[in-house]
């Protein structure tokens, strides 16, 4: 029995399709127990334990590898199936990426050692007056996973707050976001601060958000417009691309 | 620090873990049209704002989520 984790293996039922418990179990078939623990706390969203355990882990002599492939990403590989199976909601995947982020920061610094670079750094914020916040969380989740480092200001983020974050990482890509119609406008106007602070060719500003489309967001003068998450990681990787 | 990390099986990782964010990001665009993306498993509401559909009960951390999933749940935020 691969799956030795009594929790890991309750997790099992919510995989219904055979061909992907065979791919879940194949994904734990090394019957490794800390890992297994690691996956299961990063499915509960245990940030805590995540961190403690990938810890553990490398200090043990387990390879990055090895931690990312068989703990970290085995875990959130059960976490997309339960949520497109509606066994848990955005909010539980939000946790699981919290957790995600926990084990990752102990290995960057391996992934820097290796020579291996974030792509860039990110702002992430929802505008002025506005306070939701899950599309913009969803897209810091891809993002950090992509490989940015991501600032995240949270919600009702003033222009000058943005400014500001820019200038302190040194960071090329401004995201924002906004859910209603009252505060999508205050996309534009910091986009407009940007260009009274003479700073706009610096950045380039992505925008999104349930009511924003491609044309309003070429109409306030962003750079790119991202209908989904995953778009806004291809927005963000197309800028460093080009720039190359 | 001396460990090191296999740049290749490291590149395969980051592609393997973007594979399943795009299955999250589709499975959120599906959900979120039939279900406030703020409202958890346990059917409690994660909003750190008001929303009409927000049934508050002493002591608990989050409010239960009263919506039925059948209105477009956005005119509860625009208050």
């Amino acid at each position: 029995m691969p799956i030795v984790n009594e929790l890991l293996q309750q997790e099992m039922k919510f995989i219904t399709k055979p061909f992907e418990q065979k791919h879940i179990e194949g994904l734990f078939d090394t019957g490794d127990t800390l890992m297994q623990e690691i996956a299961i706390s990063l499915i509960k969203g245990d940030n805590s334990q995540v961190d403690v355990l990938t810890k553990k882990a490398l200090s043990g002599g387990y390879n990055a590898n090895t931690i990312l492939d068989d703990g970290l990403i085995a875990g959130m590989a059960v976490v997309g199936i339960k949520f497109r199976d509606n066994f848990i909601f955005v909010p539980e995947v939000l946790i699981a990426a919290r957790a995600m982020k926990a084990g990752m920061a102990h290995i960057e610094p391996i992934l820097s050692a290796s020579g291996v670079e974030p792509i860039g750094t990110v702002i992430m914020g929802t505008v002025k007056g506005d306070l939701h916040d899950i599309g913009k969380n969803l897209c810091i989740m891809m993002l950090r996973g992509a490989g940015f480092i991501v600032h995240d200001l949270g919600v009702d983020t003033a222009p000058e707050e943005f400014i500001d974050a820019i200038d302190e990482h040194q960071a090329e890509v401004l995201g924002m976001s906004a859910l209603l119609t009252t505060t999508m406008p205050n996309m534009g106007r910091t986009i407009e601060a940007f260009e009274d602070e003479g700073i706009r060719e610096q950045v380039f500003i992505m925008v999104g958000g349930a009511p924003v489309t491609e044309e309003f967001a070429e109409d306030m003068g962003a750079d790119g417009y991202g209908k989904d998450a995953i778009s806004c990681v291809d927005l963000a990787k197309s800028f460093y691309e080009n720039k190359k | 620090m001396k460990e090191k990390i296999n740049k290749d099986k490291f590149k395969k990782s980051i592609d393997n873990l973007m594979s399943i964010y795009q299955q999250i990001s589709d499975s959120a665009i599906e959900s979120s049209k039939k279900r406030c993306p703020y409202k958890n498993a346990r059917n409690l509401c994660t909003a750190n704002f008001d929303c009409r559909n927000q049934k508050k009960i002493n002591q608990q951390p989050f409010p239960i989520c009263a919506g039925s999933d059948k209105l477009d749940y956005r005119s509860a935020w625009e208050l």
